[in-house]
């Protein structure tokens, strides 16, 4: 009975090696999904100059579109919940939301979208716009990675990058930065799943 | 950070500017047209005189504190102090033009109502965006109803001031900004808890302005809640002039509590318990008459105004002292 099938499975195994070898038409670009489960946002900022406050936002969503072949058209988009700030500290959190901060009634996503990508050694350089608190400013951020890996079916790729702005450039109150530090750190490590 | 004293000098910037141009401008509307020589009589504080000091005070105070913090307002308390504030003035100057039509006044005052809360909302997730909180019923009915609730406080208060004297209303009115602001910032929203403070303090000057114009210059003395006499000669307070004061601080008061809620967490119960404190002054209307008269019945009705005020800035101070202080003494933000 076994016998009898093993040339058809040979053909079907075959069949399968060609059709993952063989080359492909110039496929457009791979368009990944941000998988919030397996990315993070987090952020520092100095606390009276002698040492940082930690943070993260855990909601954000996003999705990335590369092609290997002509990285200048990769974009890349992420917007994440400001809303969603956490520094385990649930007061100080409703205190951030506040309009002294991040004002996430009015402001409820912070932002970036890629507007140029240029290849670098282990990535990418992304130049794009970064909004904050109702104030867009062009950024370029190092995106270091972008190795791909196949999980259950599924391919993944991975970039991380940091980002240092100073919160009075997007409009934050001067007078209520008091003694958290002007300029923030901001970590991006994100994996997107293919769609 | 809070900066007491730069709110100190913000406020008396505000009080000295709203006094002193109330004023100048009362005395250079005394004199008549066409540079003729002053008539005899005393010199009027109008309407005019007081809506310009007062609001130039709030500037001036608005002005030190560095409110509004962007020229593009992005934000709702910007907004206020952008368009609001401007309109509540420009209806204000409106509805002293047209007091022989009540009904021309109160439509401009009903528009304004309507206008300030949209305007506050502009932008905000509860209007727009793809996680819209609000629906559009919802929107319209939470508009009119704000809108009622303010047209419903100013017109009472006005009612008050007529019977009990307006800068006894105004003064509660400022009693109450001052209250405001000190529960919003204790709510952790520092520079919303700032913008009130100037305008108590513009207020305050002109209504000291209008009640020394009010003080007749020969006894018997009569004291603020009176009806306002008009002396022989010195400087009179036009009647119902600060009715547009009134007006600013109502649409202030709102204003501020209104975006302090949506934007900032101020709770739904300190909000209408704050917009509604001044209305307290009516309590007074039913003590007997003679403990209405003079500084002991304006004492009263301070005191009746105090009372949910100080009750609000209780509850503020004790989650304050609870949640917020060790946060900035201990962890610290």
């Amino acid at each position: 009975m076994r016998m009898r099938h093993l040339p058809s499975t040979f053909a079907a195994a075959l069949l399968a090696l060609f059709a993952g070898t063989a080359p492909r038409p110039a496929a457009a670009a791979d368009e990944y999904a941000y998988d919030a489960v397996h990315s993070s946002i987090g952020f520092k900022a100095r606390h009276l100059d002698i040492s940082w406050i930690h943070g993260r936002f855990n909601e954000a969503e996003g999705k990335f579109s590369i092609d290997r072949e002509n990285p200048a058209k990769s974009t890349f988009a992420l917007t994440i919940k400001a809303d969603s700030v956490d520094t385990a500290n649930v007061k100080r959190d409703e205190h951030l939301r506040q309009p002294d901060y991040f004002d996430t009634k009015q402001f409820p996503t912070i932002e970036f979208k890629s507007t140029s990508v240029k290849p670098i050694d282990g990535g990418y350089e992304v130049t794009g716009d970064f909004t904050m608190h109702g104030v867009t400013k062009k950024v370029t951020l190092q995106l270091k990675g972008g190795k791909e890996h196949e999980f259950k079916g599924t391919k993944r790729v991975a970039f991380s990058t940091e980002l240092s702005l100073k919160r009075s450039d997007f409009g934050f109150d001067k007078s209520a930065i008091g003694p958290i530090g002007d300029e923030a750190l901001i970590f991006i490590d994100c994996e997107g799943m293919r769609k | 950070m809070p900066d007491p004293l730069l709110y100190g000098e913000a406020f008396a910037l505000a009080g000295f500017v709203s006094a002193a141009l109330t004023l100048l401008l009362s005395r250079v509307a005394s004199r008549s047209p066409g540079g003729r020589p002053e008539q005899p009589g005393p010199r009027r504080v109008g309407p005019f005189a007081l809506l310009f000091g007062v609001s130039a005070g709030f500037a001036a105070g608005c002005w030190l504190l560095r409110l509004p913090t962007t020229w593009t307002p992005a934000s709702a308390l910007d907004r206020y102090l952008t368009f609001v504030f401007p309109l509540a003035v420009g209806v204000e100057l409106l509805a002293t033009r047209c007091r022989d039509s009540i009904r021309v006044a109160w439509l401009l005052r009903g528009g304004l109502a309507l206008a300030a809360g949209r305007i506050l909302l502009h932008g905000s997730v509860y209007l727009q965006g793809p996680h819209r909180e609000w629906t559009s019923g919802e929107t319209a009915a939470l508009l009119m109803g704000s809108a009622v609730a303010l047209v419903s406080v100013w017109w009472l208060l006005l009612a008050l001031g007529r019977r009990a004297g307006e800068a006894t209303v105004t003064l509660s009115l400022s009693m109450t900004l001052l209250g405001s602001g000190l529960a919003i910032m204790l709510e952790g929203y520092l520079r919303g808890g700032t913008a009130p403070l100037p305008l108590a303090a513009a207020i305050l000057g002109g209504t000291f302005v209008a009640a020394r114009a009010s003080r007749p210059t020969a006894p018997p003395a009569v004291a603020i809640g009176d009806p306002l006499p008009v002396p022989a000669h010195g400087v009179a307070a036009t009647p119902a002039a600060l009715d547009g004061v009134l007006g600013l601080g109502v649409v202030g008061l709102a204003s501020t509590l209104f975006l302090s809620h949506f934007f900032a967490g101020l709770s739904t119960g300190s909000a209408v318990a704050l917009l509604s404190a001044p209305l307290w002054g009516w309590l007074a209307e039913y003590l007997p008459l003679r403990w209405r008269h003079g500084a002991g019945g304006l004492a009263m009705r301070l005191l009746l105004v105090a009372f949910p005020i100080a009750a609000v800035l209780l509850l503020a101070m004790r989650e304050f002292v609870k949640e917020t202080l060790p946060l900035l003494t201990i962890a610290s933000l």
